[in-house]
């Protein structure tokens, strides 16, 4: 819990900006969505709602609230204190690193998921992941990426004959 | 006589080999996710959906549940053992638990809250069984408007439990809604799919749900630090007289879970209220009731299984709304509902009526879930004691890739293992900031069907939205839907002049 506020209290300007950036996110975002919505039809040829009706309430009833949100956290932040949501949770770069090598590395894997093979792209993704969180301990990892990779084929793939990602090698 | 009938029909339907087998195995299954930090039910039930695709629905559900209130029992040993709670719904059992642990109570303080979770499944079902029939019977007679507003009262009470992050709920509901609408609507018109095919038959609900709760709560969890510091260990052997309650445990733990388990049921009920909600209202019960209130925080054994006792039945009470209006009232119930809709079942009115065999397959099975949870969770203590200490360094990356495999194993496709990566960042991002993934989910389940039934009413009032007046259910619905919006405006009303207190105070002050 100390930790947690002293690492809130030392970046005071970005707790105040990050739920910020996040409700404009929305409101872009629910503004985007009505705009395509009225190019949709209100009504059928034959009078009755059309697919368009019920996108156009949900993105007026979105804007509505993303913006109230929005206005509310700017006099806040204006008032002096947050803007609504503090960025509590976030436990310093340690944390944030980690964060965004899982994120990375499940786009790579992804995108060489038919490249690879799910085998070699699920074990290679599991290693760097497992040598960025817990280094030095090389062999325990490579067990685990091993196992736990094995064990994932034998389930899916040999257990249930589920859809399992070849790749170009053929395996 | 015949809801008896129908239940001994379901319990002949659950109780063959494959289908205890596979009880047996949600339930373990359960409680390890449930006693791994950072997954819980619906993370946990997210990531074996795909699993069980292969399965017929009956054994395929009933694996589903057991697996969903498997982890609602493992959550507490994490709690207890590890001060860390498995999920929200057992945050309230760190209280106390933790504190009884570090006394060298952690085995009766486990065993203890396993029989308070056994009692309140049990009751749950039974109250299931008596319930679920006529409320069943009732909701099949309502109408698309009765069927609409329903829906927007269930997401409505979600947004009021949410407590101070009202608005951002409500938006988390609406972006539920605005992704339930990509796709070819009812009329054949292509919405949002920006002519890409993959998105022509909508974004599936399995993908999203895997994306927010699987990977969305695992990146949360690093985010968090989980993985950073060390993990408190806390040992004990089964063999020791010490693990097992006295009789004065047993005695103190009657009352609080005699109370638990009827008010979590009750609570779970309600649409958004659920395990969180109810355990916190039965740990300001058993505080209020008991003679040593001043005991409470410091390991007070009724502060343990009272909530306990209550996250188990809310998990159970969730299942009513579910089983007979199809309205999820929690994250993990949304994704067994997922679960449901995969294998071509809609819950709701008619499910019980046109899939016996399923619907009370399913309750009977917990039955024997609940008693196989009992022996499980008291003579396994140990080896999930083990389990919750595996570090997150090695689950996190585990469960992701476990996320990524069981996305292709849906359609095989790569478009939507990208898109559940999507929606996992879309977890992390909106956990970052207060929003409600839960909502989200819950609020994508039920948009297809608010927008069906809302269509539905417009065509047969020719458009005229004063067909919401004209039957009595729905003019009752409306009451409460009024008085959620009363009580939305009290609670901020009352909030504002709260927040101008301390200012009069203040200024009056000086002249004190």
């Amino acid at each position: 819990m100390t930790r947690r506020l002293e690492s809130t209290a030392a970046r005071p300007a970005r707790v105040v900006l990050a739920p910020t950036v996040a409700l404009v996110v929305a409101l872009v975002g629910f503004t985007a969505y009505t705009v395509e919505a009225f190019q949709l039809e209100w009504l059928t040829a034959r009078g009755n709602i059309g697919s368009g009706s019920f996108p156009r309430l949900i993105g007026i009833a979105g804007i509505v609230a993303s913006a109230t949100a929005l206005v509310q956290g700017l006099r806040r932040q204006h008032a002096g204190g947050t803007s609504g949501q503090p960025d509590q949770d976030d436990h310093g770069p340690r944390a944030r690193r980690a964060t965004l090598v899982a994120v990375a590395s499940s786009v790579l894997l992804v995108a060489m998921l038919e490249v690879l093979g799910a085998l070699v792209a699920g074990f290679l993704f599991l290693l760097v992941n497992l040598e960025f969180l817990d280094r030095g301990r090389r062999m325990v990892n490579l067990v685990v990426a091993i196992g736990f990779v094995a064990g994932a084929y034998g389930l899916m793939s040999v257990f249930l004959d589920a859809p399992w990602a070849v790749g170009l090698l053929g395996f | 006589m015949d809801t008896l009938s129908l239940l001994w029909d379901g319990i002949l339907t659950s109780v063959t080999p494959t289908n205890i087998g596979l009880l047996a195995l949600g339930v373990l299954m359960g409680m390890v996710v449930g006693a791994v930090p950072g997954i819980g039910p619906s993370a946990g039930i997210a990531i074996l959906l795909p699993i069980t695709m292969d399965l017929d629905p009956v054994a395929g559900i009933i694996m589903l549940a057991a697996v969903y209130y498997g982890a609602m029992y493992g959550g507490t040993i994490t709690s207890v053992l590890v001060n860390v709670p498995g999920d929200a719904g057992s945050v309230v059992a760190t209280f106390d638990g933790h504190p009884l642990a570090k006394l060298g109570r952690a085995g009766p303080a486990l065993v203890m809250a396993a029989a308070g979770s056994f009692v309140a499944g049990t009751v749950g079902t039974v109250l299931i069984v008596l319930t679920a029939p006529p409320l069943s019977a009732l909701a099949s007679r309502l109408g698309p408007a009765e069927i609409f507003l329903i829906i927007i009262t269930g997401l409505l009470t979600i947004v009021v439990v949410l407590g101070r992050r009202k608005l951002l709920g409500l938006i988390s509901v609406l972006a539920g809604f605005a992704i339930g609408t990509v796709g070819v609507d009812l009329g054949g018109q292509q919405r949002y799919t920006f002519g890409l095919p993959d998105l022509t038959g909508g974004i599936d609900l399995v993908i999203v749900v895997i994306g927010v709760f699987g990977v969305g709560e695992m990146l949360h969890s690093l985010y968090r630090g989980d993985h950073v510091g060390p993990v408190e260990h806390i040992r004990f052997t089964i063999r020791s007289r010490s693990f097992w309650p006295t009789r004065t445990d047993v005695l103190e733990s009657q009352g609080p879970i005699a109370r638990g388990s009827i008010l979590g049921f009750v609570v779970g009920a309600i649409p958004g209220a659920g395990a969180v909600l109810a355990s916190f209202m039965s740990y300001g019960v058993e505080k209020a009731v008991s003679r040593r209130p001043e005991t409470f925080g410091k390991g007070a054994l009724p502060g343990l299984v009272g909530p306990e006792t209550a996250n188990n039945g809310a998990s159970t009470g969730a299942l009513v709304p579910l089983l007979t209006m199809g309205i999820p009232g929690s994250g993990s119930t949304a994704v067994l509902l997922t679960g449901f809709l995969m294998w071509g079942l809609q819950p709701g009115p008619l499910l019980m009526e046109q899939n016996p065999e399923f619907a009370w397959g399913l309750i009977a099975s917990m039955y024997v879930g609940n008693v196989m949870l009992l022996l499980l969770n008291v003579f396994c203590i140990p080896l999930f004691a083990n389990i919750a200490r595996t570090p997150l360094t090695v689950i996190a990356p585990a469960v992701i890739l476990l996320c990524v495999l069981g996305t292709y194993v849906v359609h095989g496709s790569l478009f939507e293992v990208g898109l559940m990566l999507a929606f996992g960042v879309l977890g992390l991002a909106m956990r970052i900031y207060g929003f409600s993934a839960a909502a989200l989910v819950i609020a994508l389940v039920l948009g297809g069907e608010a927008e069906h039934a809302f269509r539905q009413t417009m065509v047969i009032s020719g458009g005229d939205l004063g067909i919401f007046l004209d039957r009595a259910p729905s003019r009752v619905i409306l009451a409460v839907i009024a008085a959620l919006l009363v009580a939305l405006l009290v609670v901020a009303l009352r909030k504002r002049r709260r927040a101008a207190e301390p200012a009069s105070v203040d200024a009056a002050a000086p002249g004190d």
